[in-house]
C-alpha cells in the first residue's frame, strides 16, 4: 500500500531511570568477566547489559551530542542482535565514532575494532532515493558468552527532536543504565517514564543543568511473542525538548497543539496548483456533490500519480511543493498527501494532514500529556465527510485505509496547530470472508469446486492489491500457491475488486487433485479445507507477559457436498457452539442420505488481556481449531 | 561417507560454443527517438498478453578501445521498454548499477526520454536522477521516469567504461519483463582473445561476424573483429522453488579474456590452462600464499599443535583440524574465495568467511603432512561452473580436499561445527568444484549428501484418540546439524515441542534420550516417551486414527501447474516412517488399506507404504520415500507432482477402528 517516510532517528537507545544513584559507575579496569554476572540476571536472558550510559546534550540551540557506552554480554545466539551498533548518518546527524572491543568469557579483551570495521551502506531502499547513509560496527566471536563495549558519539546538526530511550529488551537484563540529558539552564524538556517512578536528579552547574537517571539490576523479560507493539510494557523515557529545530525551522513543544504548528508551518504554502492544474481540477468536479468530488479527485491521483520516495534532508520531513507532484505525476507520502490536498482545496474541500505511524503490528502510544512527535508517515483527513485518505495507494476505496494506520492515534496538523485524533480501528464485522462452496467428491477423493467468496476488510487487502496490480496469469499463477489445496485443473478464476468498498469477490470452478483420502471402502472428507480456522498459540509453562492479538475477523461458509454415487456418510460432525469473550464458533449441519450442508460461522475478537489468561486463550483457540479439523467420513456400500 | 568420482560435470542447462553464423528472424532495433507508430499504439505484446509492460528492444555495445597505454572497455546500451498499464509504474524507476571497488567505472551519457501515447517527447531533466554509494564496491544511477501514464513508452541510454579487459559485462537477454528484441555487439581488436560463455533457450536469430577496424591511440587503424548476437520473443523470468540463482535461467553472453596475441611482443596467456591459472592462483597474495607461506599461520599452527596433542594416527588429523577450526574461527556467513588478511588474523579475529576458514585448514592439514588442497566452488546463488574455461571469476567460494588416491578424497568445510567430514554446506553443492594444484588440477564432482530422516514408534492408542509409547527421531546428514544447532542452547524438550508445536502443540515428553549429539559423524537420534491427545476422533462406534505425526513434507512444494526450467533439490532424500500400533481393547481394525508403491522416471525416486496386521491389537504402518536424483526435467514435472501428491495424501491417512 504505502511505505513509511523516515521521521525519527532509529535506533534502540538506553536509558532508564529507578533507583537514583549518587555516583555513575567508574570502573578503572572493568570486569566483564562472565562470572562476575549474578546467575539470576541470566534467567530468561539471551544477553545481560553490563553497563549503559548515555549523556544527551544540548548545546544550544542548534546543537545537541549524544555519547554512549553500551557494554553487553551475549549468552546464546537469540542475543546475536546485539553483536551489532548501527548508527545513522545525514545533513542533520553526524556518526563521530563508533568503537568496539570484543571481550571473551573470562573478561580477556580479544580484539578492538578499527576504522575499517565500521561500513557504510546507504539505506535507501531500491525504488526511491534518500540521503540517510547507516553505519555498521559488527563485533563477533565464536565462543558463547561474550562480552562487546560499544563507544559510540553522534552530533546533531540543526535538529533538536524528542527521542526515545529503551533500557531493556526482551530477553534481556540490565545490571547497570543510566541516562543523563544535559540542556542550556534556559532550555526546558520534557519527559514521560514508562512502567517506572522515580524521579531523577538534577543538577545546576554554571549554564548547564543535568538531570540525570540510573538504575541497576533488572531482571529480564522472557521474549515471548504476541506482545504489545514497542514494547510498551518496558521502561522507557520519552524526552522532548521544548524549543524544537529543524533545519531552519523551530518551534516548540510544550503541547500536541504546538507541535502541531510547527509541522504545520514546515508545509505551509507548499500547496499551490499551477493555474491549469487548479481549473482542471474545477472541471473534473462541476456539479459535483462533496463526496463526489473526493472521489473523482483520489481516483484521479491514484490512477496518475505514483508512489516514489525521494528524501533528502529536511525533505525527510517537508513536502516537495504541490507543483513539483503536478510536473513529476510522482512523489512520497509527504507529496501525495500535499497535492491531494492542494487538489481539494482548489474545489473547494479543506482538508487537513494527519502525522501518523503507519506499519500493520501498530504503533507506539501518543500520550496527551507527552507531546513527542513519533511518527512515520502523513494521511490526509476531509473532516466534512469525516473521511481518511492514503494518498500512497493505487487501489484503495476512498476513506478506507486498513490495519495500515487505521487504530490508533494521529496528530491532525490545521493552521490553529494540531489535534489528537484517535482513527477507528477496523473491527470483526469490516473484515469478513463469506464463503459459498459446492463440492462435488469423485470415488478416489478429488472434487470438484465451485466456490464463490466475497472478502472485506483486511481480508480483502492482499487480494485487491492483486486484482489491481497483476494480470490474469499472475492472479492465476498466486491462486495456486495460496490454494491450501492441490489444484489439478482449474477451470475458471475471477477476482474483482469492488471499486466504492473495500470488498473483494472470487468466484473459481477447479478439479483438486487431493480433496479427500481414500483408504479402502472409505472416503475421509476434511470439512473446510478450502478455509481452516488455524490459529494457534504456543504452550507455554508459563506466560509472563501481557497478550496482544489484533487480529478480528467473520468468517461464515456455506459448504454443500455432493457424495460419489454408491457413498454414504458413516459419520459427520455434529453441530456445535462455542463461545466466550474471544470469539464464536457455530456450526450447523444438514444432511440427505447423498447430500450433506454445512454453515459455519466464527467471530474472532481482538485481544489485549493479561498474561494469566493466556492459557484460557490457547485452550480455547485449541477447542476451535479441534471443532473445525473434524472430518466426515464417507462409506462404499 | 560420499565417494566421489571424476567424471564430466553436469551442467544444469544448456551451454554452447559460438560457432557458425546462423540467421534467423532478426528484428531490426532502432535509433534513439525512432519509435514507429505501431511502438506508440501497441496496447498489448501479443506472444504474451499478460504482461503489463514489455522491453521493445535492449541493444548493447562493447568497443574495446586502445587508449595508448591502456585499453578502455566502452560499453553502450539503449534500452526502450512499452508500458501498457499503471501496474508498470515501477518500471519508471530505474537503476544502473557501477562498480566502484576494486575497478573504477565511469558512467556517462545518460539519457533518458519518454514517449507519451500522444506522441509528445519529453526529455528526462537531472533534477530526476540521483546517485547513491550503495556500498564502497557498487554505486547507483538512479531515474525517476516522471510523469508516466499508461501507453507511454521510455527509453535510455547510457555509457560505461572501463578498464577491466579479462571479464566483460555479461549481457542478459532475458528480463523479468518478456522482450521483444536484445541485441549485444561486440568490437574487438583481433589481438584479443575471448572465451563466450553462451546460455539460451534457443538459436539465436542473429548470429554475426565481420571484419571491421577501429581506431588506434595513435591515429591508425587496427583490425578489428565485430560480432552480433541478438535473441527475439524471449518470455519473462519469475524464481520458482527449486532453483539454482535466477541468472543462470536467462539467457546469456559472458565473455572471457583468453589470449593477447600482440604483434611485438609474445603472446600475453591470461587463460590457457587450467595449470597457469593454478599457478597464478598459488601465486596470489591472499589465496595460495596463505598456506604456501607457513609464516602467515605460525600462531594457527601453534593454536593447533597444542590442540591435539602428540599425534601418532594420524587418519584422525582431517576431523581433528575440521574441529579445530569451526571451534576457532566462527563462520560469518559470507563465501569468499580470496583472504584480505593473513590466517593468524583471521584466527585472532575468531570470525571469518569460507575462505578464511576453510584455507586455515588447507593450511593446517599440508603443515600436518596431508595431501590438502583447496577446492574453488561457485555457490548456487552465485551461478553455474563452466569446466572448459580456466578462469578464476566464475568461482566465489572454496572448501579444502584431502586426496586419497587418484579418485578418492575427504571434503572439509569449516563453515558449520555441526557438518561432518564429506559434509558441505548447500550452497557449495553446485555441481562441481575444481582442485588448485597447479601440478594436478583437477576438476571434481561434488555429490550432495543423502538426508536421511527416520521415525520410529511404538505405541498405543487409546479410546480417547491419545496415543502413548516411545518414539525415536534418527536424522542423518545435513538436517542432523540443524538438530544440533538447536540442541545447543536449548533443552532436548524445548527443541521438540517447539518442532511439533504446530501440529501437536500438547504433546506430553518424557525420558528424552539425544544419542551422538556430540559426535557429529553420526545420525543423531532423540528417543522420547510421549503422549500425545487427539491422534484419532473418536465417532459413535468409530474410531478415526491418523498415524503418520510426522514426515518429509506435509505439503506439496510444487504448486503450480507446468514449469518452465528443471527442478534441482541441494541434496537427496531418504524418509521412512515406521509405526508399530497398539489398538485399543474391544477395538479392531475395520479395513486393511492396500499397499501402494511408485516410482519416479529413470529411477529418480520411489515412494512405498504399506500397512500390515502384525497381531490382533497390532498394526503396522511404514512409509517409506527416497529421491535418489537432483535435476528433474520439466518434461518430468507432472510425474514429480503427483509424487509428492502421493506422499502428501500417504501422511494424512486414516485407520478405521471400530468397537467389536
Amino acid at each position: 500500500m504505502s511505505r513509511p517516510f523516515r521521521c525519527q532517528p532509529i535506533g534502540g537507545y538506553l536509558f532508564m531511570a529507578c533507583l537514583w544513584l549518587s555516583l555513575p559507575v567508574v570502573a578503572q579496569e572493568p570486569n566483564y568477566a562472565f562470572n562476575s554476572i549474578s546467575p539470576d540476571m541470566t534467567q530468561n536472558a539471551h544477553s545481560v547489559v553490563r553497563i549503559s550510559e548515555t549523556v544527551y546534550t544540548i548545546e544550544n540551540d542548534q546543537e545537541a551530542t549524544e555519547e554512549r557506552t553500551y557494554v553487553v554480554t551475549i549468552l546464546s545466539p537469540e542475543g546475536k542482535f546485539e553483536r551489532r551498533a548501527e548508527e545513522y548518518e545525514n545533513e542533520f546527524q553526524e556518526v563521530k565514532y563508533m568503537r568496539g572491543r570484543l571481550f571473551d568469557a573470562g573478561g580477556n579483551l580479544i580484539r578492538e575494532s578499527n576504522k575499517n570495521d565500521v561500513r557504510d551502506f546507504s539505506a535507501s531502499d531500491q525504488q526511491g532515493f534518500n540521503d540517510l547513509r547507516v553505519k555498521v560496527l559488527e563485533m563477533d566471536y565464536n565462543v558463547f558468552p561474550f562480552t562487546i563495549e560499544y563507544k559510540t558519539k553522534l552530533v546533531f546538526h540543526n535538529f533538536l527532536l524528542a527521542r526515545t530511550f529503551d533500557v531493556q529488551k526482551l530477553g534481556q537484563s540490565v545490571e547497570f543504565a543510566s541516562l543523563s540529558i544535559v540542556t542550556p539552564n534556559d532550555q526546558n524538556f520534557k519527559w514521560k517514564d514508562l512502567n517506572v517512578k522515580i524521579q531523577p536528579q538534577r543538577k545546576t552547574e554554571g549554564t548547564q543543568t543535568s538531570t540525570y537517571w540510573a538504575i541497576r539490576n533488572l531482571l529480564a523479560k522472557p521474549s515471548e511473542p504476541f506482545v504489545p507493539f514497542f514494547r510498551e510494557e518496558l521502561a522507557q523515557i520519552i524526552f522532548a525538548p521544548e524549543f524544537m529545530r529543524m533545519g531552519d525551522f523551530s518551534g516548540s513543544s510544550r503541547t500536541w497543539n504546538e507541535v502541531g504548528h510547527f509541522f504545520y508551518n514546515l508545509n505551509v504554502g507548499r500547496d499551490v496548483l499551477s493555474p491549469t492544474m487548479a481549473a482542471m481540477v474545477q472541471q473534473m468536479t462541476q456539479g459535483m456533490n462533496t463526496r463526489e468530488k473526493v472521489d473523482v479527485l483520489y481516483r484521479y491521483l491514484q490512477e496518475n500519480y505514483r508512489y516514489v520516495s525521494i528524501q533528502i534532508g529536511i525533505g525527510g520531513w517537508q513536502t516537495f511543493p504541490a507543483s513539483f507532484v503536478e510536473q513529476k505525476r510522482y512523489g512520497d507520502c509527504k507529496a501525495l498527501t500535499n497535492f491531494m490536498a492542494a487538489m481539494l482545496s482548489a474545489a473547494g474541500i479543506p482538508s487537513y494532514q494527519a502525522l501518523v505511524f503507519a506499519g500493520r503490528m501498530g504503533a507506539p502510544i501518543l500520550y496527551e500529556d507527552m507531546p513527542a512527535a513519533r511518527f512515520n508517515h502523513v494521511i490526509l483527513y476531509v473532516p466534512s465527510e469525516k473521511i481518511w485518505l492514503e494518498c500512497t495507494s493505487n487501489n484503495a476505496p476512498t476513506g478506507y485505509l486498513g490495519n495500515f494506520t487505521a487504530g490508533r492515534r494521529v496528530l491532525l496538523l490545521t493552521p490553529d496547530g494540531g489535534n489528537l485524533l484517535e482513527i477507528p480501528a477496523l473491527t470483526e464485522k469490516d473484515n469478513t470472508l463469506l464463503t459459498h462452496a459446492e463440492v462435488t467428491l469423485s470415488e478416489s477423493g478429488h472434487a470438484t469446486l465451485e466456490t464463490s467468496q466475497c472478502a472485506t476488510g483486511e481480508p480483502h487487502d492482499r487480494l485487491r492489491e492483486l486484482v489491481t496490480k497483476k494480470k490474469q496469469a499472475d492472479i492465476e499463477r498466486d491462486f495456486l500457491e495460496n490454494a491450501p489445496f492441490g489444484v489439478g485443473k482449474l477451470h475458471t478464476l475471477n477476482v474483482a475488486a469492488v471499486e466504492k468498498r473495500p470488498e473483494v469477490n472470487t468466484n473459481y470452478q477447479l478439479e483438486t487433485n487431493n480433496y479427500a483420502v481414500r483408504t479402502g471402502k472409505r472416503l475421509f472428507v476434511p470439512v473446510f479445507k478450502t478455509n481452516p480456522f488455524d490459529r494457534a498459540l504456543p504452550a507455554t509453562e508459563r506466560r509472563n507477559l501481557d497478550l496482544r492479538l489484533r487480529e478480528t475477523y467473520t468468517l461464515v461458509d456455506t459448504i454443500h457436498f455432493v457424495c460419489p454415487t454408491g457413498f454414504v456418510t458413516e459419520n459427520a460432525p455434529n453441530p456445535i457452539k462455542l463461545q466466550s469473550d474471544y470469539g464464536l464458533y457455530e456450526l450447523q449441519v444438514d444432511q440427505k442420505p447423498d447430500q450433506i450442508w454445512f454453515y459455519r460461522r466464527i467471530e474472532i475478537y481482538p485481544l489485549s488481556t493479561r498474561a494469566v489468561h493466556y492459557e484460557e486463550v490457547r485452550k480455547f483457540y485449541q477447542a476451535l481449531v479441534k471443532a473445525d479439523g473434524a472430518q466426515m467420513v464417507l462409506v462404499q456400500e | 561417507m560420499i565417494i566421489l568420482r571424476f567424471r564430466r560435470i553436469f551442467l544444469p542447462y544448456c551451454f554452447l560454443f559460438c560457432c557458425a553464423a546462423v540467421v534467423a528472424q532478426p528484428i531490426e532495433s532502432s535509433k534513439w527517438g525512432k519509435v514507429s507508430e505501431e511502438e506508440v499504439n501497441m496496447t498489448q505484446y501479443a506472444p504474451y498478453p499478460a504482461a503489463s509492460a514489455v522491453v521493445l528492444q535492449d541493444v548493447g555495445t562493447t568497443v574495446l578501445k586502445d587508449l595508448g597505454d591502456k585499453w578502455g572497455v566502452e560499453f553502450d546500451r539503449h534500452r526502450r521498454i512499452k508500458i501498457f498499464d499503471a501496474t508498470a509504474f515501477d518500471q519508471g524507476n530505474l537503476t544502473i548499477y557501477y562498480r566502484t571497488d576494486p575497478a573504477i567505472e565511469k558512467i556517462s551519457d545518460m539519457e533518458a526520454q519518454l514517449i507519451l501515447p500522444n506522441g509528445e517527447r519529453l526529455k528526462i531533466k537531472g533534477d530526476n536522477i540521483f546517485t547513491e554509494n550503495v556500498n564502497p564496491a557498487w554505486s547507483v544511477k538512479k531515474i525517476f521516469i516522471p510523469n508516466l501514464q499508461p501507453g507511454s513508452i521510455l527509453e535510455y541510454r547510457y555509457h560505461i567504461h572501463s578498464e577491466n579487459i579479462v571479464t566483460l559485462a555479461d549481457w542478459y537477454f532475458q528480463s523479468e519483463l518478456p522482450t521483444r528484441w536484445s541485441e549485444f555487439t561486440t568490437v574487438v581488436p583481433i589481438i584479443f582473445e575471448y572465451a563466450n560463455l553462451i546460455n539460451r533457450p534457443k538459436d539465436f536469430d542473429l548470429l554475426e561476424s565481420e571484419e571491421t577496424t577501429s581506431l588506434a591511440a595513435n591515429g591508425s587503424r587496427i583490425s578489428a573483429k565485430m560480432a552480433h548476437y541478438g535473441l527475439s520473443n524471449l518470455p519473462p523470468l519469475k524464481v520458482e522453488p527449486f532453483m539454482t540463482t535466477i541468472d543462470d535461467y536467462k539467457a546469456h553472453i559472458g565473455f572471457q579474456l583468453s589470449t593477447i596475441n600482440y604483434t611485438d611482443r609474445p603472446t600475453q596467456r591470461f587463460m590457457s590452462t587450467w595449470e597457469n591459472l593454478a599457478r597464478s592462483l598459488e601465486g596470489h597474495e591472499k589465496l595460495g600464499y596463505q598456506y604456501l607461506k607457513s609464516a602467515r599461520f605460525e600462531k594457527a599452527w601453534q593454536a593447533f599443535v597444542d590442540y591435539v596433542g602428540p599425534v601418532s594416527d594420524k587418519s584422525i588429523i582431517p576431523a581433528s583440524v575440521l574441529k579445530f577450526v569451526c571451534s576457532n574461527i566462527k563462520w560469518n556467513g559470507e563465501y569468499r574465495m580470496f583472504m584480505p588478511e593473513t590466517i593468524d588474523a583471521a584466527f585472532e579475529r575468531r570470525t571469518g568467511s569460507s575462505a578464511d576458514v576453510n584455507l586455515t585448514m588447507v593450511a593446517l592439514l599440508r603443515k600436518a603432512g596431508i595431501d590438502a588442497v583447496p577446492v574453488l566452488i561457485s555457490t548456487r546463488s552465485h551461478g553455474s561452473i563452466h569446466p572448459q574455461y580456466p578462469f578464476y571469476e566464475q568461482f566465489n567460494s572454496v572448501v579444502a580436499y584431502i586426496r586419497q588416491g587418484s579418485d578418492t578424497g575427504i571434503l572439509l568445510d569449516a563453515t558449520d561445527p555441526f557438518q561432518p567430514v564429506n559434509e558441505l554446506r548447500d550452497q557449495h553443492y553446485n555441481g562441481g568444484g575444481w582442485q588448485l594444484d597447479s601440478k594436478n588440477p583437477q576438476w571434481l564432482v561434488l555429490h550432495p549428501p543423502l538426508i536421511s530422516e527416520v521415525w520410529y514408534g511404538n505405541l498405543r492408542l487409546f479410546e480417547d484418540g491419545s496415543m502413548t509409547g516411545k518414539f525415536t527421531i534418527e536424522i542423518e546428514g545435513p538436517f542432523a546439524a540443524d538438530w544440533r544447532h538447536e540442541l545447543e542452547h536449548k533443552t532436548p524438550k524445548q527443541v521438540l515441542k517447539k518442532r511439533f508445536a504446530a501440529s501437536y502443540p500438547d504433546v506430553i515428553y518424557d525420558s528424552i534420550v539425544v544419542t551422538n549429539q556430540t559426535a557429529i559423524v553420526e545420525p543423531i537420534q532423540v528417543g522420547f516417551k510421549c503422549r500425545i491427545p487427539n491422534t484419532a476422533n473418536a465417532l459413535n462406534n468409530f474410531l478415526y486414527c491418523k498415524p503418520v505425526l510426522d514426515f518429509f513434507m506435509l505439503e506439496n512444494p510444487f504448486k503450480s501447474l507446468k514449469r518452465i526450467f528443471p527442478v534441482n533439490f541441494p541434496y537427496f532424500h531418504r524418509a521412512h516412517y515406521i509405526l508399530n500400533l497398539e489398538l485399543p481393547l474391544g477395538y479392531t481394525l475395520v479395513e486393511v488399506p492396500p499397499s501402494e508403491k511408485i516410482v519416479l522416471p529413470h529411477d529418480g525416486g520411489k515412494l512405498a507404504f504399506s500397512i500390515t496386521q502384525t497381531g490382533q491389537r497390532q498394526v503396522q504402518l511404514t512409509l517409506k520415500m527416497e529421491i535418489s536424483q537432483l535435476d528433474f526435467m520439466p518434461e518430468d514435472y507432472d510425474k514429480l507432482r503427483q509424487f509428492f501428491d502421493l506422499m502428501v495424501e500417504k501422511t494424512q491417512l486414516q485407520l478405521v477402528l471400530q468397537k467389536s
